[in-house]
C-alpha cells in the first residue's frame, strides 16, 4: 500500500469504521440466522453470536491500527535510524546542526524584527483608516500644519469620522523631587477619540476642558506615573507643577499605549485649548500634527482628493494676508502604518533578503555534504533495496533524516534567536518602532517551524534524487569508494558555485555600505566634536523669568563655568548641530530685486554667544566673530555661513552686504549687516549638505525657549558635575536635560547606518564562511575520491607540487566562476539600497572588485588544506588498495 | 504486531486457501468454511478474523466488494487477486517446509 492511500486511510477513518461496523452486523446477523435453524431461540441467538464475537470496539480498534500504527511506527523507526546514522558521522553532524542552527537562528531573530516592526498592525483600533494630514508649503520645502488648518480639515471634511490634532511641548515639572525637564505634548480632546485610547487609571480630557481658560488638566503616561508616584492608584485629582502651573492629574495611561509618533514618546499630555483663529495670520496659531480617522470604506486617494478640496476652499474663504502666508500650500495624506515604518521599511527588507541569503547557503551547504554522504552510503542503500526496500520508502527514509537533522539544528537556532530579540531590545535603537516589543512569540515559533521543515525538505531533497538515480546491483558491486560519477560532481560543483555567488552578493551589499560610511565618516562636520560637553536648559514660556533676569542667569552660569580649570570655552546656541533647526527667519537682500511678498526665503538662525564658534572651532573665513560689543543697543550684525553666501551672493564677496527680515506688519525693520563668513556646518547630520544659515549674537536677541551649552573641556565628568552644582546653587527649581558629549551625539546621529552596516556585515561574514566550508567539503571529498588517480600521477612521476596545483586549481576555478555569477547578481540587486548609500554608486566599481577578490582568495585559501591532503598521498597504497 | 506471528500467518494461509477454493465468499462463510473443512479442529474467531482480512486486503492479496448475500442482505465479499495467488503459492510451499522440518524433527525424537 502506497504512502499517500495510507495517509489517506487515516483520514478517512470514519468511512472505513463504518465500513466495518456494517461488516460486523452483517457478520453476527449471518451467525444469529444460523443459530436459530440450529433450534435456539431467537434472543438465545443474538446473544450468542454478539458473545462469540468479544468486543467489538476492540476488533475496531486492531483492525484501523494496521493503518495508523504501521505509518508512525516506520516514522519513529526512520528517525531512529536517522539519529543513529547522524551519530554515526559526528564531523558533519556538528558541522550541519551548527550552520542550521545560526543560519535558521539569524532568520528567526529578524524575522522577529520584522514580526514587531512592519508586519504587527499599530496598537490602535481599525489601524487601516488612521491617516496623518499635513499641509506641505513648497516655499519652505516642508510640511507646517497650522491649527486653523486642522479646524477646517475637521469641521469640513466629509471623509473623516474623526480627527485629533498634537503638537510636542516640554515642560519643567516640579515641586517634590528633583526638577524635570520631560517631553510632553498639547493635544486636543479629539486626539484620543480618534484614536481609541482608553486610559487604565482615571479619564481623558473632556471638549469642555480643552478650551481656552479652562481649568489645568494633564493625563500622564504610564512610565511617568510609576516613577514619580510610585504606581500610587489615587493619583487621579493630584496636582503637579507644569512650567510652575499647577495641572490636575485626571488620568494615567495604559502601559500598552504607543504614541503615534515614535520619535516623541510623551509622559504628559496637556489639552491644547487651540485658540479659535478666524484665519488671521497675526493671531497665535499652534503648529500641529494632524491625526485622521477615515469613514468605513474611504480609500486614501477619495480622502487626499475631498482634504484637498476643503483646504484649497478654505484658503479662498480667508483673508488675503493668511492666503498669500499659505500660497502653493497643498495637501499631503498618507497612512500613519507608512509614516510609522516608511523609513526602516527599506533596510529591514534588505538585512531579510540578507538573512534570507545566508540561510540559502547554509542549506546548500548541506545538501552538498549529504550528497556526498548518499554517495558513500550508495551501498548501504543498495543492500537495502536489494532486501525489498522500495524507491519511496528509501526517499522517505533519507527526508525524515534530513528533518531530524534540522530539528536539531533549529532548536539550537531558536536559542540564537530568543538571545538576539533581547539584544535587540536591551540596544534600544531609537530608528525602529516598536523596538520594546521585539520578542520571539507564536509568529516567530511558527516561523520557525516553517523554515525547519523547509530547510530540512531542501537539503533532503538532493541526496534524494541520487538515491532514486542508483541501481542496488552497481551500488554494491562497486562498494562504497565508487561513483564519483561525472553527473554527480558536476552537481556538487553547482551547489558550491551557488553558494560562492551568494556569498558574493552579500559580501557586495555589505562592502557597499563600509565604504558608504567610511565616506560618511571622512566628512568634515565643520566643528570639532572631541572634548565638546553639551547641555540644555530650557526656560518656560509662563515662567516668571524675565528676559534680563535670563540673561543674567546665562551671565552667571558661563563665567562660573569659565573659571573651571579644565574649561577652555564656554558657547551657547539656541540650536545644536546634529538637531532639528529651532528657529528660522526670511530675508530680503538689500539691492537685490526683492522677491514676490510672502515669498522671501527662510534661512535658519542661529542665535549665539561671541565664544561660540571657538568652543565649537568652527572656522572663521572672513571677517570677525561677534564680540561684546554687539549689543541690544549697537547696530544689528550677522554671521553668515559659506553656503548662504554661496546662495545668495554668487561670485561676490558677502561680507559688508546688509539684508532685512521682512515683518508681517509695523514700521521696516532695520538692515542687518554681515560681520563675518563662517565655514559650513553640516547641522542636520553628515550625509546632509550645509544649508544656508544665519548666526545672529543672542544679546541682540530675545531667549527663547532655552539655551544649549557647549563647553570645550579637557574634563567631561567634572565639568558636568560642576554644571548641575552650578545651576542647583544659582536655582534649584531649573532643570537641566540632555547632557551629553558632542561625540555622542555625533555617533547617536549615526547609528542607523551603523546598525545596517554590522548587520548586513555580520550576514555577509557568515556566508563567506559558510561557503569556505563549501568548497573545503567539495575539494576534500574530490581529493578522497580521486587518491587512486593521484596515486597514479605521482607513481607516474608527479611531484607533490604538480598535485597541489591541481586542488588548487580547482578551487580557483571554482571560486572564480562563483565571484563572477555573484558579481552578476549583485548588479542586478544592489541598486536596491541606492537611498541606503552615502556618495557611493550601487556598482562601485572598486567594491566589486575587492569583495571577489576576497571571495577568490578565501576560497582557495580553503582549498589548501585538501591540496596539501593530497599531496600526501601515497602512491603504494593508494594504488595497492584496488 | 500479534502475539503469535506464526498464528497469524497460518490465518493467513487458510484465508488465501478458502478463498482460492471457493472463489469469493464473507468473513462469516470463511470461518464457517474453515471450520466444516477442518471437520471442527480448526476453528477461527471473530476477534482475529476481521483484523487478518483487512491486513490481507492491505497487502494487496484479496480484494472486497459489497454484495447481496444468498440470504439477500448486504455482505463484503473477499475474491483472491493475482498477487493473493502466488502469495499462496509461495506460503503454501513455506508451511510444507515447516510440517515437514516439524514433522521430522519429531520423527527424531
Amino acid at each position: 500500500m502506497s504512502l499517500f492511500s495510507r495517509v489517506a486511510a487515516t483520514f478517512r477513518r470514519n468511512k472505513k469504521d463504518d465500513d466495518l461496523e456494517e461488516e460486523l452486523r452483517s457478520h453476527r446477523e449471518m451467525r444469529a440466522r444460523d443459530n436459530v435453524n440450529a433450534g435456539m431461540s431467537e434472543q438465545e441467538a443474538d446473544l450468542d453470536a454478539l458473545r462469540r464475537f468479544g468486543n467489538s470496539a476492540s476488533i475496531q480498534e486492531s483492525t484501523r491500527s494496521a493503518h495508523i500504527v504501521l505509518w508512525l511506527e516506520t516514522v519513529l523507526q526512520d528517525a531512529r535510524f536517522g539519529l543513529r546514522m547522524l551519530s554515526r558521522t559526528p564531523g558533519f553532524t556538528i558541522v550541519a546542526v551548527l550552520t542550521v542552527a545560526l543560519t535558521i537562528g539569524a532568520t528567526a531573530a529578524v524575522f522577529a524584527v520584522i514580526n514587531s516592526v512592519l508586519l504587527r498592525p499599530l496598537p490602535y483600533e481599525n489601524p487601516e483608516r488612521l491617516i496623518v494630514i499635513a499641509t506641505f508649503m513648497p516655499r519652505e520645502s516642508s510640511e507646517v500644519t497650522a491649527s486653523p488648518h486642522y479646524v477646517a480639515f475637521k469641521t469640513n471634511s466629509r471623509i473623516l469620522e474623526d480627527a485629533g490634532a498634537y503638537s510636542p511641548e516640554d515642560y519643567n515639572v516640579s515641586g517634590a523631587g528633583e526638577p524635570e525637564r520631560l517631553h510632553g505634548v498639547v493635544a486636543t480632546a479629539s486626539f484620543f477619540s480618534t484614536l481609541a485610547v482608553h486610559p487604565a487609571l482615571g479619564r481623558v480630557f473632556t471638549v469642555e476642558e480643552d478650551m481656552p481658560g479652562a481649568e489645568k488638566v494633564v493625563v500622564i503616561s504610564h512610565s511617568f506615573w510609576q516613577r514619580h508616584f510610585n504606581s500610587d492608584t489615587g493619583v487621579v485629582g493630584k496636582t503637579i507643577l507644569l512650567d510652575s502651573v499647577p495641572h490636575v492629574v485626571i488620568g494615567v495611561l495604559r502601559s500598552s499605549f504607543r504614541f503615534p509618533d515614535s520619535d516623541l514618546q510623551p509622559e504628559l499630555i496637556v489639552p491644547a485649548a487651540m485658540p479659535t483663529n478666524n484665519g488671521d495670520a497675526n493671531q497665535p496659531m499652534l503648529i500641529v500634527s494632524v491625526i485622521g480617522r477615515m469613514k468605513r470604506g474611504v480609500s486614501l486617494e477619495h480622502a487626499q482628493s475631498d482634504l484637498e478640496n476643503v483646504f484649497q476652499q478654505y484658503l479662498a474663504s480667508m483673508n488675503s494676508k493668511f492666503g498669500a502666508f499659505f500660497e502653493g500650500a497643498s495637501v499631503h495624506t498618507r497612512l500613519l502604518e507608512t509614516e510609522l515604518v516608511g523609513p526602516v521599511r527599506r533596510p529591514l527588507l534588505i538585512i531579510m533578503t540578507a538573512v534570507g541569503f545566508v540561510l540559502l547557503i547554509g542549506c546548500l551547504n548541506i545538501a552538498s555534504l549529504q550528497l556526498a554522504r548518499a554517495v558513500q552510503r550508495s551501498q548501504e542503500v543498495g543492500v537495502r533495496s536489494a532486501l525489498g526496500a522500495g524507491k519511496l520508502r528509501l526517499l522517505r527514509q533519507l527526508i525524515t533524516e534530513n528533518l531530524v537533522l534540522s530539528g536539531c539544528g533549529s532548536f539550537g537556532g531558536l536559542l540564537i534567536a530568543v538571545v538576539a530579540a533581547s539584544l535587540v531590545r536591551a540596544a534600544k535603537l531609537s530608528a525602529l518602532p516598536h523596538v520594546a516589543e521585539i520578542r520571539v512569540d507564536f509568529w516567530v515559533l511558527g516561523f520557525i517551524a516553517l523554515i525547519t521543515l523547509a530547510a530540512g525538505l531542501f537539503f533532503g531533497v538532493a541526496p534524494a534524487l541520487w538515491v532514486n538515480g542508483t541501481d542496488p546491483a552497481e551500488a554494491i558491486a562497486k562498494g562504497n569508494r565508487s561513483t564519483a560519477s561525472t553527473k554527480h560532481r558536476r552537481l556538487r560543483n553547482l551547489l558550491v558555485i551557488a553558494e560562492l555567488a551568494v556569498a558574493l552578493i552579500l559580501l557586495a551589499g555589505a562592502g557597499l555600505l563600509v565604504r558608504s560610511f567610511s565616506r560618511l565618516l571622512a566628512v568634515d562636520p565643520g566643528f570639532d566634536f572631541h572634548n565638546v560637553l553639551t547641555a540644555r536648559i530650557s526656560f518656560p514660556l509662563s515662567s516668571l523669568r524675565q528676559q534680563e533676569s535670563r540673561f543674567a542667569f546665562l551671565d552667571q552660569v558661563t563665567q562660573e563655568l569659565r573659571a573651571l580649570p579644565s574649561v577652555e570655552s564656554v558657547g551657547t546656541t539656541n540650536s545644536l548641530p546634529l538637531l532639528p533647526y529651532e528657529n528660522s527667519l526670511s530675508v530680503v537682500i538689500e539691492g537685490k530685486p526683492a522677491p514676490p511678498k510672502g515669498m522671501s526665503p527662510f534661512v535658519p538662525l542661529l542665535q549665539i554667544n561671541p565664544d561660540y564658534f571657538h568652543a565649537m572651532k568652527i572656522a572663521t573665513m572672513a571677517g570677525r566673530s561677534f564680540n561684546n560689543s554687539d549689543t541690544r543697543t549697537s547696530a544689528p550684525v550677522a554671521i553668515v555661513n559659506q553656503a548662504f553666501a554661496r546662495r545668495f551672493f554668487p561670485g561676490e564677496a558677502a561680507l559688508g552686504k546688509r539684508f532685512r527680515v521682512p515683518a508681517p506688519s509695523g514700521p521696516p525693520p532695520a538692515l542687518t549687516t554681515i560681520v563675518g563668513v563662517v565655514g559650513d556646518v553640516h547641522h542636520l547630520g553628515l550625509a546632509q549638505n550645509a544649508s544656508p544659515e544665519v548666526y545672529s549674537p543672542l544679546a541682540q536677541s530675545r531667549i527663547y525657549d532655552g539655551v544649549t551649552f557647549v563647553i570645550r573641556t579637557s574634563q567631561m565628568e567634572s565639568t558636568s558635575a560642576a554644571l548641575r552644582r552650578i545651576i542647583a546653587k544659582l536655582d534649584s527649581n531649573q532643570p537641566v536635560s540632555d547632557v551629553t558629549s558632542m561625540e555622542q551625539k555625533l555617533s547617536a546621529s549615526l547609528s542607523a547606518r551603523k546598525v545596517n552596516m554590522v548587520s548586513l556585515g555580520a550576514f555577509a561574514l557568515l556566508a563567506l564562511v559558510l561557503s569556505a566550508v563549501g568548497i573545503f567539503g567539495v575539494l576534500s571529498y574530490s581529493v578522497a575520491q580521486r587518491s587512486h588517480e593521484i596515486g597514479v600521477r605521482m607513481a607516474l612521476g608527479s611531484d607533490r607540487e604538480r598535485v597541489v596545483k591541481l586542488v588548487l586549481r580547482e578551487a580557483a576555478w571554482l571560486s572564480v566562476t562563483g565571484a563572477l555569477c555573484g558579481t552578476a547578481g549583485a548588479l542586478a540587486l544592489t541598486r536596491f539600497m541606492s537611498s541606503l548609500l552615502y556618495h557611493t554608486s550601487a556598482f562601485d566599481p572598486l567594491t566589486m572588485i575587492c569583495v571577489s577578490a576576497l571571495l577568490i582568495a578565501v576560497g582557495i585559501l580553503a582549498g589548501y588544506v585538501p591540496a596539501h591532503r593530497a599531496s600526501r598521498v601515497d602512491p603504494m597504497i593508494a594504488l595497492r588498495a584496488e | 504486531m500479534g502475539k503469535n506471528d506464526q498464528l497469524q500467518g497460518t490465518l493467513d494461509l487458510l484465508v488465501l486457501k478458502t478463498l482460492a477454493q471457493v472463489g469469493s465468499m464473507h468473513g462469516y462463510g470463511i470461518a464457517l468454511h474453515i471450520q466444516r473443512v477442518s471437520e471442527d479442529l480448526l476453528r477461527v474467531e471473530e476477534g482475529s478474523l476481521y483484523p487478518a482480512l483487512h491486513r490481507i486486503e492491505e497487502s494487496g492479496w484479496i480484494s472486497s466488494e459489497w454484495r447481496a448475500s444468498e440470504n439477500n442482505r448486504r455482505a463484503k465479499y473477499y475474491q483472491l487477486t493475482p498477487q493473493g495467488r502466488k502469495q499462496l503459492v509461495r506460503q503454501e510451499k513455506s508451511w510444507q517446509r515447516i510440517v515437514q522440518g516439524v514433522g521430522s524433527l519429531l520423527k527424531f525424537a
